[in-house]
């Protein structure tokens, strides 16, 4: 009871007028950075993140959902209109959403994507507050070497779910662990890797990484494209949209079927609490998942309207499920909840099991931003930028990119007010942007070093207290248990994966 | 001059990468051992972490180059059809690496220069010139009088905005030459 009173009480607090407007803002930064083709939601949040250090904690979470579940099912936008995905995670919604548009139908296509993800954010916004108690009350039994295990876990199935590129997605993450091994060791008052300069003794900082692998690094890679506008002026033309047309046929949304939409918004949901799996694997498991269950299989691929509700719905819900882990255990899966993790960190504070008990003053309004992001921001973005919106993500290249670096270097100058920072973030970007020309994953790098911390200390305690015995981890009934869920995890996403294309 | 630009395509090609990182990776092993042997009268010390993370990244380069060798002798397999193509293609691909390369070296060096002079010279100042150094970078061609004049106009918002949006919104104190 207390925790309905706490989560109505995040309600109140969001519609405060010095909140609300991070709800807004945050949702039409984050639509804007979700929509223009070469920007990510992420990125957005990224940029914040020195913004954070001089914002309230409330606001910058509110801001922080805001952004992420905008930037979800803005990408659908360019999918539908140009075919050109806003974010990965819409790239099933071009497949349904473009033969729609080149229909005629583009509207329509738009407005079966907006009330997915209007019920898919929702839905899964509300198992976010059912489950997130639950969770950090599983939580509460584990104990170190469970501790352990369970990092392990995450960051083994953050590497092997980089298909195609496990080594270089363990190369990726070992060097974030390696990164944040710099400074003061985690258990004695030792330094490490200062290479004899006080500038690093307090260790690397994850705001210039996270500035420097997304935002710099992002610059570099833009600057190799020469187009001169983020989209072309001649697809502007080619999409022309009526606001009248965006409401789904009923019948529409009845072949649908209220179970297709629960069931998509599970399946997004389950996919965000896994490490490392995304929106872009949410979407198309769920697509997968519900061409399978077709009554008409035959129409994916050629504009289903329930292809485009399956990807947006499953993507949308996803973003409330990746929250689990990292409020209950202080491990996120993903490099948005990850710099949200960073949010948190830089006001002093750490997730884990204790941490929604005693601070659900300051998560109940994110709850609840992503729950109203869901049902109210989404038609109503839509509603109102809708027929302008490929107009609105058409601009000059030079501009946009002068505008990000400015706001990303002066941002990490005034988090410290250190120049070192800002040489970090340049560095850090350099670097990134090396690894990703060779197909390194980059968001590797940050969870690594987000997680590799606490990976070293529970490492060291529980063999610590089993006097350098390893069996502890085997012994501990919580550690293994996270131990065979790796093991089951490896066999089905690594194993038997390549077996059934050899038989195939 | 082409013997450098051939450094640096091998340096940032998949070979130079691996390269760098095996470097960096046994610098890192060596000043892990500096610090303290791994484990010390039984008990763990704070090289032991960073030991074995070096170790793990030591096997994992390990798997990269395995996995890039494997890669290539596919390539080569595959692109045995078209191993007659000209010296002059050979050239021009060339030639389009090195353009390609222009761009992330130059946003590189400008913001190198923005970072050192940006204490120096003032958020005004440094910003400025930096936001309209980044469009001439972003530019395709060579500007016309008119969009210089454009740009220095964009660059002038951008560093107004800037200024608004960090001093008078959030209220941080940004640097000035007179003070």
């Amino acid at each position: 009871m207390d925790y309905l009173i706490e989560l109505s009480k995040g309600l109140a607090v969001l519609m405060q007028p010095d909140i609300l407007p991070y709800l807004i803002g945050g949702y039409l930064i984050g639509t804007f950075f979700g929509a223009v083709p070469g920007l990510t939601s992420m990125l957005a949040i990224a940029l914040l993140l020195p913004l954070t250090y001089s914002l309230d904690i409330t606001a910058a979470l509110v801001a922080c959902a805001a952004i992420f579940m905008a930037g979800m099912c803005s990408g659908s936008i360019t999918a539908t209109t140009i075919n050109i995905p806003g974010a990965p995670a819409s790239m099933m919604t071009a497949i349904e959403g473009y033969p729609m548009q080149q229909r005629g139908e583009g509207a329509k296509a738009l407005g079966h994507a907006a009330l997915a993800s209007m019920i898919g954010g929702a839905l899964g916004a509300i198992m976010l507050m059912v489950m997130a108690p639950l969770a950090t009350e599983a939580a509460l039994l584990i104990r170190t070497p469970g501790k352990f295990s369970l990092i392990a876990f995450a960051l083994i199935v953050i590497v092997i779910s980089q298909r195609g590129a496990i080594s270089k997605g363990l190369v990726a993450t070992t060097l974030g662990v390696m990164v944040a091994t710099v400074g003061i060791d985690v258990m004695q008052p030792v330094t490490r890797f200062t290479f004899g300069t006080g500038v690093l003794m307090q260790g690397i900082d994850i705001m210039p990484l996270v500035i420097g692998a997304f935002a710099v690094s992002e610059l570099l890679v833009q600057s190799q494209n020469r187009a001169s506008r983020t989209v072309e002026v001649d697809a502007i033309k080619a999409s022309v949209i009526r606001r009248r047309d965006f409401i789904p046929p009923w019948h529409e949304v009845r072949e649908i079927g209220v179970y297709r939409y629960v069931k998509t918004a599970i399946i997004g949901y389950s996919v965000g609490v896994l490490p490392g799996a995304g929106g872009s694997m949410a979407a198309f498991v769920a697509y997968a998942e519900s061409m399978r269950s077709s009554r008409h299989p035959e129409k994916y691929g050629k504009g289903s309207v329930e292809g485009i509700a399956a990807a947006e719905g499953a993507n949308n819900a996803m973003c409330s499920g990746a929250f689990v882990p990292m409020l209950s255990f202080g491990i996120p899966g993903d490099p948005t909840t990850a710099i949200v993790l960073g949010v948190l960190v830089i006001n002093g504070l750490q997730p884990g099991p204790q941490f929604l008990d005693s601070q659900l003053a300051l998560v109940a309004p994110m709850f609840m931003a992503l729950l109203v992001a869901a049902l109210v921001m989404v038609p109503l973005t839509l509603y109102v930028l809708g027929p302008w919106f490929v107009r609105i993500v058409s601009i000059r290249r030079d501009v946009l990119y002068a505008s990000i670096a400015v706001i990303a270097l002066v941002g990490c100058y005034v988090a410290t007010y250190s120049i070192f920072q800002m040489g970090l973030a340049l560095v850090f970007g350099v670097l990134a942007f090396l690894l990703r020309r060779q197909g390194y994953p980059v968001a590797c790098l940050l969870l690594g070093f987000v997680l590799g911390p606490s990976l070293e200390e529970y490492c060291r305690r529980s063999l610590s207290l089993s006097d350098g015995n390893p069996l502890i981890f085997l012994t501990s009934p919580d550690s293994l248990f996270f131990l065979a869920l790796t093991g089951v995890f490896y066999y089905f996403m690594v194993v038997r994966k390549p077996e059934a294309r050899q038989h195939a | 001059m082409k013997s450098l630009s051939r450094l640096g395509t091998w340096l940032t090609g998949p070979t130079g990468v691996v390269v760098c990182l095996l470097a960096l990776t046994l610098i890192y092993l060596l000043e892990a051992f500096k610090i303290a042997p791994p484990i010390k009268n039984g008990a763990l010390t704070a090289s032991f972490f960073p030991v074995a993370l070096a170790v793990v990244m030591l096997l994992a380069l390990g798997g990269v180059i395995l996995a890039d060798r494997r890669e290539a002798a596919g390539g080569e397999a595959g692109g045995e059809a078209g191993a007659g193509e000209s010296d002059e293609g050979g050239d021009n691909r060339g030639d389009a690496k090195v353009a390609a390369w222009r761009g992330p070296v130059a946003v590189t060096l400008l913001t190198a220069v923005y970072i050192a002079l940006f204490a120096h010279l003032g958020y005004f100042i440094a910003t400025f010139l930096y936001a309209f150094s980044m469009t001439l970078a972003f530019a395709i061609g060579r500007p016309s009088p008119q969009a210089l004049a454009f740009k220095a106009l964009v660059a002038g918002v951008i560093t107004l905005l800037g200024y608004g949006l960090f001093e008078l919104v959030f209220q941080v104190r940004l640097p000035t030459p007179w003070i």
